[in-house]
């Protein structure tokens, strides 16, 4: 986490409306990215309202966030993809009309070496294969949109997806058996 | 790590801190407006405490507060604490005004056939009775049975208090036992002991006494979940002796063609045996009853339901699973709900290279629909020729069954099987041919898709 990062993060902790608005104003437009990708086509005041969600979300958690796990960018991205994910389901059910489908929680981040291993093996993957593992996965594309997206047929997107799973399972595998941490 | 799928490893790792260079566009949309406009929404939101998420909760409550305020804290009080309760063969429901039930389950044998009243539901505006009639052994109903049992010839009655009374209405469901839930006027509101008759009925006289006690609020905890694109709710109750589980689903709330899977649920009912076959052929799949056979597993052992029953409520169906479960203090188990979504039929021809001998490597996906099968390899063996496919983990309705034959050579039906258990998603179609054919032209076809979704429930005990 850069000084900058840990001076927000304390601030943040003490109530620093303050802090805030820089958060927003430097974290705003890849929170805006992600969720505009996330939420698909979708008004700009829902889009707005979302990324608002994820902020207001990062302020009542903020208590949550281990900085010796991840940086504060990846906590307040966690929180935006959640919060896109719930407001495209809210929005596809439409309605609110059943309070029963409350917002899913972030699941809870696994430690630092762990992510490092994944990240290793993702970075493993060609430019291509990774930017289509996560659409799908951390975007939760569907593979029509990815496919489109991508300028390829659907099958071809499945196929690299099913190609990629099994390289990451292999280097996942070998990597927990080694107990490699790069 | 090799059972999990890599959607949930990749889901405990957060984001990945490249996730914005490899997939975002820098925004080109942002601006210092814009940027204001957040701040200040979420602003009022910090200051508030109230997040889109709350709203609804606080509205539920808003609305609660009101409702107090019109009938008063004491009706509504009580309203509260009766506001559920979990009848059996009747479900986990809204709690009838001075509701009474069945204070034991009840079983009559006489000469090997059984007669089961598995629930009574009696309100001030009706009396409900499920009963079921099952066969010795062996004995499989005779046209003639259901001729006369469809007739009811001689409708069951109560008695209570000297009071004879006859039925409203009468629905029946046939298989190898006969189940009937009847509808009688209400009881008189002091009575508690009430005598079902049913004369002379499949050559049978039936007469048995049936204690009711006033229905009681449960400790009845729900949760929500998506099914594929199917909203269900989940009820669950743990008592000292089992695990009482009511899925509901709203039929606007389901898809045209899956409520197909639902709509004819009725007096379907399923008994420990047939819950105890693998998942991926339940039987209830082939007679389209029971449209979500659910397990729960404790630590590794797989418990069946030794009761399931569906029932029908207006727009809403209900489905029960009990589940005999006793010993342990406390146990985490996990839901796994496949369920039975009805779709069109699909077809798709392809053609698969055979060698002379061993395997071929294939590697090579076929769209199918909205779905992909990906073909690894065929193997020739003595007297067949296998081939292998996998389907995505993403997949949405992974393949449980499958229709094949061939179109060259002519007319060979095959047969698939599901290699992986676990996740259904490995399988083989196996072709009786020993000619020495060099390729496969298939066609697959099936009739229906089963969704399995799985989750975690805690359960108190």
């Amino acid at each position: 986490m850069t000084a900058d990062e840990t001076k927000l993060y304390q601030q943040l902790r003490a109530g620093s409306e303050t802090a805030l608005a820089q958060v927003i104003g430097h974290f705003g437009p890849v929170v805006y990215a992600l969720t505009k990708k996330v939420l698909g086509p979708a008004a700009e005041a829902d889009v707005e309202e979302c990324v608002s969600e994820t902020f207001w979300r990062v302020w009542q958690r903020i208590d949550q966030y281990d900085p010796n796990r991840s940086t504060l960018r990846t906590f307040i991205l966690m929180h935006a993809k959640y919060a896109a994910l719930d407001g495209r389901r809210y929005s596809r059910r439409s309605r609110d009309k059943d309070p029963c489908f409350l917002p899913q929680a972030a699941p809870p981040m696994v430690d630092t070496e762990e992510r490092q291993r994944v990240q290793h093996a993702l970075d493993s993957l060609s430019t291509l294969d990774k930017k289509i593992i996560y659409l799908r996965y951390y975007l939760d594309q569907s593979i029509k949109v990815i496919a489109k997206e991508m300028e390829l047929s659907e099958s071809a997107v499945e196929t690299r997806l099913w190609r990629s799973r099994q390289k990451l399972r292999v280097l996942l595998d070998e990597s927990e058996e080694r107990g490699l941490v790069t | 790590m090799k059972k999990d799928s890599i959607r949930q490893t990749l889901e405990s790792l957060g984001i990945p801190d490249d996730l914005p260079d490899v997939v975002l566009e820098p925004s080109t949309e942002w601006s210092r407006a814009r940027a204001r406009r957040i701040e200040n929404m979420t602003r009022k939101r910090a200051r508030k405490g109230l997040s889109v998420a709350n709203r609804t909760k606080v509205l539920t409550l808003a609305i609660f507060l009101v409702f107090l305020a019109v009938v008063g804290y004491g009706a509504a009080s009580a309203g509260w604490q009766q506001i559920l309760t979990y009848i059996p063969g009747f479900g986990i429901r809204p709690m009838e005004e001075e509701a009474r039930v069945l204070a034991q389950p009840l079983s009559v044998e006489e000469d090997g056939w059984l007669l089961q009243v598995s629930g009574v539901h009696a309100t001030a505006a009706n009396t409900t009775v499920n009963l079921r009639m099952r066969p010795p052994e062996g004995h499989r109903l005779a046209p003639n049975d259901k001729r006369v049992s469809d007739r009811l010839v001689h409708r069951p009655t109560l008695m209570v208090e000297g009071m004879t009374l006859e039925p409203n209405s009468l629905s029946m469901a046939f298989g190898q036992e006969w189940v009937a839930r009847i509808d009688f006027p209400p009881l008189p509101s002091d009575a508690y002991t009430v005598q079902l008759t049913i004369p002379e009925e499949l050559g049978r006289h039936w007469n048995v006494e049936m204690a009711l006690e006033v229905a009681k609020a449960e400790d009845v905890f729900w949760h929500s979940h998506m099914l594929a694109d199917i909203p269900v709710a989940v009820g669950t109750l743990v008592t000292d002796q089992e695990v009482v589980v009511t899925v509901q689903v709203r039929l606007s709330d389901t898809p045209a063609l899956t409520q197909l899977g639902f709509s004819s649920l009725g007096f379907s009912e399923c008994r420990q045996e047939n819950m105890s076959n693998p998942p991926d052929v339940h039987p209830s799949v082939e007679r389209r009853e029971l449209a979500l056979p659910v397990r729960l597993l404790v630590g590794e052992e797989r418990i069946v339901p030794r009761w399931c029953e569906g029932y029908v409520q207006g727009d809403v169906r209900y489905l029960e699973y009990r589940f005999a479960l006793d010993g342990e203090a406390a146990v985490e188990l996990v839901l796994e709900v496949p369920a039975l979504v009805m779709v069109e039929p699909l077809s798709t021809q392809f053609i698969v290279p055979v060698a002379a001998s061993g395997s071929i490597q294939l590697d090579k996906s076929v769209s199918w629909g909205d779905h992909t099968l990906i073909l690894t390899h065929s193997e020739r063996r003595e007297k067949s020729v296998r081939i292998y496919l996998e389907q995505p983990d993403d997949a949405a309705y992974p393949l449980v069954e499958l229709d094949i034959k061939t179109l060259s050579p002519p007319e060979v039906t095959g047969s698939s099987y599901t290699t992986d258990r676990e996740t259904g998603r490995v399988m083989f179609l196996e072709l009786p041919i020993d000619d020495p054919v060099q390729e496969v032209r298939l066609q697959l076809s099936r009739p229906h898709w089963l969704v399995e979704e799985r989750y975690r429930i805690e359960l108190a005990r």
